[in-house]
């Protein structure tokens, strides 16, 4: 890519674009956001791809580090906007068709409801809690890798998602009740 | 295994990452007493259960004009890139060994400041010169015409008498005779009459051209008291002269003709009696013609 190939350029970003636009999503709530953000990711690695040091992590983590510099910038100057673009999506957010069963319509509403559930849980929190969340549940990243995106030790990536989680059940059982666990293996169940 | 252990395994277990056998069994057998910590596993699995089913719906991806966008943006990229000139790490070097030039210009800074130097230094020894010149004229003037130490008194009982003898001479002879070049002298008083020392008399007395001036007033001069001295030689560098003796002589008219002083060359063997001055180093000065017998 670095030596003028389109193509390579169109298939690295056919293999990352997706991930890297569902963290911005997942992070920011905001599908103008996470477009911006997938933009100026690849825009920055078509102009200084060369900075890049295959030594010092992955080229996935690369992109999520870029990725997420942007993010966390844009939450700081538009932390407003998330739950604007929330409201004007009616607190619903989209899934995708191919999750929807024809065969247990009320299968599906509760994995529909699970799934807004879980998205609203995890933009309310704090945003050093949300990205082990998006990266490691959402991505599922493994430690190590997440680790290099946040740029901090794997046993902190650790202690964090254990923050997380729990902060997650709080959030989980404030919107929906006390039932949460036993829906969301219901709805699993489902799947 | 207490609560506080199990808690750190909680998500492990729900999850069902890898961990070891051991640990796992044992959060299990303590949920399986512990209905708090039971109840919060069953938590866990289903906050598990519900971040697995977000991760499986999760499958947005960008819109179709980013791509076409970014693709638009390479290849604008790429042509600007071609179009460009060589990159600049494969252009001659527009400046080369900077560090010679670096070298050059401090030489050329010494240099300018040695050269500055031997300039001040030749200025001044030029200047000193030239002071040192302007002043001796006056000294010798101021010496010659009038010495502190009149010749008659130097050689005493003998007077001279007029010089009524020497004839004039039409053409003065070259005076740029050295101590060694001149004739022997004839003393006409002993050594032990020497004169006092003259003090700061001029060493440099006259040019040639004052000695051709002064013949006329030389000769006239010469009837008693003497005219005025003709300069015998110029020794270079020999500008100043701190003192000196005149000593009466008699030498012959050729003599005195080889040593500059203006007379005809008739009569060669005639004698006349002259002044010289004489230098601390021996070497004769300047001559005057007295009173001839």
């Amino acid at each position: 890519m670095l030596g003028g190939s389109a193509a390579a350029f169109e298939a690295l970003y056919d293999r990352r674009q997706g991930g890297l636009y569902r963290y911005a999503l997942r992070m920011t709530g905001s599908e103008a956001i996470a477009e911006d953000v997938t933009q100026d990711v690849f825009l920055e690695l078509m102009r200084d791809g060369r900075l890049y040091d295959p030594a010092r992590g992955s080229l996935k983590s690369y992109l999520y580090g870029m990725a997420r510099h942007r993010v966390l910038r844009r939450l700081e100057r538009e932390r407003s906007h998330v739950s604007i673009d929330d409201e004007e999506d009616g607190g619903a957010p989209r899934t995708d068709g191919r999750l929807r069963s024809d065969e247990d319509p009320f299968a599906d509403l509760a994995r529909e409801e699970t799934v807004s559930l879980v998205r609203q849980a995890v933009l309310s929190l704090p945003p050093h809690f949300r990205e082990v969340i998006v990266l490691c549940h959402l991505q599922e990243m493994n430690y190590a890798d997440a680790a290099e995106v946040v740029a901090c030790p794997v046993g902190t990536v650790r202690s964090r998602l254990a923050r997380a989680r729990t902060m997650l059940v709080e959030k989980l059982r404030a919107l929906k009740g006390p039932s949460l666990g036993g829906r969301a293996v219901k709805a699993e169940q489902a799947i | 295994m207490n609560c506080r252990d199990f808690n750190n395994v909680v998500n492990e277990l729900a999850d069902g990452r890898l961990m070891e056998a051991a640990a796992r069994e044992a959060g299990l057998g303590h949920a399986s007493e512990c209905v708090d910590c039971a109840a919060q596993l069953m938590d866990a699995r289903g906050t598990s259960a519900a971040l697995h089913i977000a991760a499986r719906a999760d499958v947005e991806e960008a819109p179709a004009r980013v791509k076409e966008t970014l693709l638009n943006a390479f290849a604008e990229r790429l042509r600007e890139s071609m179009e460009q000139p060589a990159p600049v790490a494969e252009r001659p070097p527009v400046v080369v060994e900077l560090p010679a030039r670096r070298a050059l210009r401090r030489w050329d800074a010494a240099t300018v400041a040695a050269a500055a130097a031997v300039l001040l230094i030749l200025g001044s020894a030029y200047l000193l010169r030239e002071s040192r010149r302007a002043s001796q004229p006056s000294q010798m003037e101021a010496a010659l015409p009038a010495p502190a130490v009149s010749p008659e008194n130097v050689v005493g009982p003998e007077t001279p008498d007029k010089n009524k003898g020497a004839s004039v001479p039409t053409i003065p002879q070259d005076a740029s005779t050295n101590a060694a070049a001149n004739p022997p002298i004839k003393r006409t008083t002993p050594l032990a009459h020497k004169a006092p020392r003259v003090e700061n008399v001029a060493a440099k007395l006259k040019s040639e051209t004052a000695a051709r001036n002064s013949a006329g007033s030389m000769r006239k001069g010469a009837g008693s008291n003497g005219g005025e001295y003709l300069p015998l030689t110029y020794l270079a560098g020999a500008t100043a002269m701190e003192s000196g003796t005149v000593v009466r002589v008699e030498m012959s008219r050729a003599a005195l003709i080889s040593l500059g002083v203006p007379l005809s060359a008739e009569r060669t063997d005639e004698t006349f009696k002259a002044d010289v001055v004489i230098g601390d180093d021996g070497v004769a000065r300047a001559i005057r013609l007295v009173g001839n017998d």
